[in-house]
């Protein structure tokens, strides 16, 4: 269902924060949030780094900051980067409150499959930075520990995650999307807008429904509109062709449903409903699509 | 006939609920019974653009609505501001035949009321074709909570209940093979109330009493009786009143506009998803359906909530597997977005801050009309959202 593992763990922990019905409400019921940090590190402006997630809480006087790790190393030079953070630093640079960054750890999340290089990439950097390793039955702490140890107590033995229900939808897309996650998300878009009667949109408009799209720099916006316009291009070309068109960054629509009839809106609506599910079967097709499949094999042995 | 204000508006409508024509010589017949006013609630959403400094009149919003929807292509319309802006008439005649008047009301700018007394099934087909073709304004579908608390503002004189699971059903004859698929009934009288808890405490009864319209009688406080109103009001957000008394009949309106509109707000302000004002939160707490009866076949479910047809008039494509269905959604009604993520024990709903959150109620409202009457919307702390 999706290319992109990060954007899987990015979601279970905003569900986790928010209240999610389906998931485990232990680290909601600890205070903590889910927040966006634009300005992390010492010496970069925000626009040079991607916002990071966090995990504050008040209660707790504690900030997770997470680090996806997709492969099976760790990015020893962002690794640095935290190294460099102060309380101080947080206090001033970011929204963090007083009390939120009292305490805080920088968490690597990564597949359980590779356990054995991710502690390796930790022990070498010499960061004494926990480890939460994804596992099919769930999340667990695969070296290292929280500074608060009731937060370290959750993952033990294990947070368990019934993966196939996690919320999916907070982020439907991020910088590591393949085309099909950014098209399952922009096609519906683009129906909602034919009916309030628009026959041009801009990628960029399409982009500004994305929450996310206020915290990013300016790289980060011109990732996504260049995301945006590959998903429209990939519909133009293929299953919408008879009824869009791509105008350098601008979809064009072939009708003006305002001026439709009720029936002809309706059928036309059917239809478009059968291009885009064809169209989505099309991309699920696409190697990009085993990835998530291919995130938990093998990390029984490695993470139980 | 056309109004300039509210109180001559008010003042019609006392008139023609007491069979009274004095003001309309058009209208004046001998013998001509009293009328029944018809008030429609409508989430004027796609219209509705707070604190921008451009927003461009009242009226010339409503001409635009009239002139793009069925109404303005079937019918001769003209639109006549009253002397305040927040208040038009609609003045629609079919060739030779008399004009029908509707008088909306848009002094709540988002919750317009549509009033009229043509015969019920006329104004039912003007305001249909009002909303139609139009994703700027839409009917409401009001959940049984609030019809249950405006049931306390008068004495329950009747009640339907209008329950139909066939809508899911997979089965030929509508019925799922060993419960009933569909419940639908009238009660007239004083007990109506009584009987509408017994059965909701009814084990074999509770899962499908959906109420769907009540009949409700009000006086005003230490009236002898000769000025009442019985209003009956639907759950589409359709209210008629008969009686002498058309302030209680406004008072009603007015009441369950506000209690609606209270609860869209409070969708709209805690769980639509948008960038906080600190500019690192994203704002927007879980919203989520507990399902009640599970739901056995999530592709049939999906495939006919998300067909874009009515009563859901929600459009997307579902993906996924047997545990969880994800769709993200288009609403055909007032032409938002929204995100469902569907289990057979609950679904969890994504409401961004572009969307309006009488779509939400409007999905509530058909699961507990279509799927269980006991569904629940609830908040991040699993609390009723209609409770709170």
């Amino acid at each position: 269902m999706y290319s992109n593992p990060d954007l899987l763990a990015t979601n279970l922990l905003i569900g986790m924060c928010r209240g999610s019905l389906g998931v485990p409400r232990v680290i909601r019921d600890l205070g903590y949030r889910d927040r966006w940090v634009r300005r992390c590190f010492p010496g970069h402006g925000p626009d040079s780094v991607p916002p990071v997630l966090a995990m504050a809480s008040r209660e707790a006087r504690h900030t997770v900051f997470v680090e996806f790790s997709r492969g099976a190393k760790v990015d020893a030079r962002q690794l640095a980067r935290y190294a460099t953070v102060t309380a101080a630093y947080l206090r001033g640079a970011t929204n963090l409150s007083r009390e939120e960054t009292e305490t805080y750890d920088i968490a690597v999340l990564g597949p359980a499959r590779h356990r054995e290089s991710l502690v390796k990439g930790l022990e070498e950097s010499r960061l004494r930075f926990p480890l939460l390793l994804l596992t099919r039955a769930g999340i667990v702490l695969g070296a290292n520990s929280f500074s608060k140890a009731a937060l370290s107590k959750v993952f033990f033995p294990r947070l368990e995650v019934a993966w196939e229900t996690i919320p999916r939808s907070w982020i439907r897309f991020n910088g590591n999307s393949g085309v099909l996650e950014v098209a399952d998300a922009v096609i519906p878009e683009v129906v909602a807008r034919a009916m309030k009667g628009d026959t041009r949109i801009a990628a960029t408009d399409l982009c500004r429904s994305h929450p996310l799209w206020d915290i990013l720099g300016k790289p980060g916006r011109d990732h996504m509109n260049g995301q945006v316009c590959e998903a429209l291009a990939a519909a133009t070309e293929n299953e919408f062709r008879s009824h869009f068109d791509l105008d350098g960054e601008v979809l064009v629509l072939q009708r003006d449903l305002a001026a439709d009839t009720p029936m002809q809106r309706a059928g036309w609506l059917k239809r478009l409903q059968q291009l885009h599910a064809a169209f989505l079967d099309r991309l699920a097709d696409d190697r990009s699509a085993r990835a998530e499949r291919e995130f938990f094999e093998e990390d029984d042995a490695a993470g139980q | 006939m056309i109004v300039t204000n509210r109180r001559q508006m008010a003042r019609l409508f006392h008139d023609r609920m007491n069979g009274n024509y004095r003001d309309d010589p058009n209208e004046r017949q001998p013998g001509r019974r009293p009328e029944v006013v018809k008030s429609y609630l409508v989430d004027a959403y796609g219209t509705w653009s707070p604190g921008e400094a451009d927003e461009s009149p009242f009226v010339s919003r409503l001409a635009e609505i009239v002139d793009g929807s069925g109404l303005g292509s079937r019918f001769t319309c003209e639109v006549h501001p009253a002397e305040t802006g927040d208040l038009a008439t609609i003045c629609a005649r079919m060739g030779d035949r008399t004009s029908t008047y509707l008088h909306v009301d848009a002094e709540d700018p988002r919750f317009w009321i549509v009033h009229a007394t043509a015969t019920g099934q006329a104004a039912d087909r003007i305001v249909a074709l009002l909303v139609e073709g139009s994703t700027r304004i839409n009917r409401v579908l009001i959940p049984v909570q609030l019809l249950d608390r405006v049931r306390m503002l008068g004495t329950c004189v009747g009640l339907g209940l209008d329950f139909d699971r066939r809508l899911f059903s997979t089965h030929a004859d509508g019925n799922d093979g060993s419960r009933m698929g569909s419940l639908k009934m009238q009660q007239w009288g004083h007990e109506a109330g009584r009987l509408l808890e017994y059965m909701r405490h009814e084990p074999s009864f509770a899962d499908r009493t959906t109420l769907s319209r009540l009949q409700i009688r009000c006086q005003p406080d230490g009236g002898d009786g000769t000025a009442f109103s019985v209003e009956e009001i639907r759950i589409d957000g359709k209210l008629t009143a008969k009686g002498t008394w058309f302030e209680g009949h406004a008072n009603m309106v007015r009441t369950l506009k506000g209690a609606f509109s209270g609860v869209v707000g409070q969708l709209e302000s805690n769980h639509a998803i948008q960038v906080g004002s600190t500019g690192d939160v994203v704002t927007g707490k879980a919203l989520a359906i507990d399902t009640g009866r599970r739901i056995e076949d999530l592709d049939a479910f999906t495939r006919k909530v998300f067909s874009g047809a009515r009563p859901f008039q929600l459009w997307g494509v579902p993906r996924g597997g047997d545990g969880l269905v994800r769709v993200r959604a288009t609403d055909l009604g007032l032409g938002g977005r929204l995100d469902f993520e569907i289990t057979p024990a609950f679904i969890r709903i994504y409401l961004p801050s572009t969307t309006s959150g009488s779509t939400v109620l409007r999905f509530y409202a058909n699961l507990q009309r279509h799927h269980d009457a006991c569904v629940r919307l609830v908040n991040e702390e699993e609390m009723d959202v209609l409770e709170s």
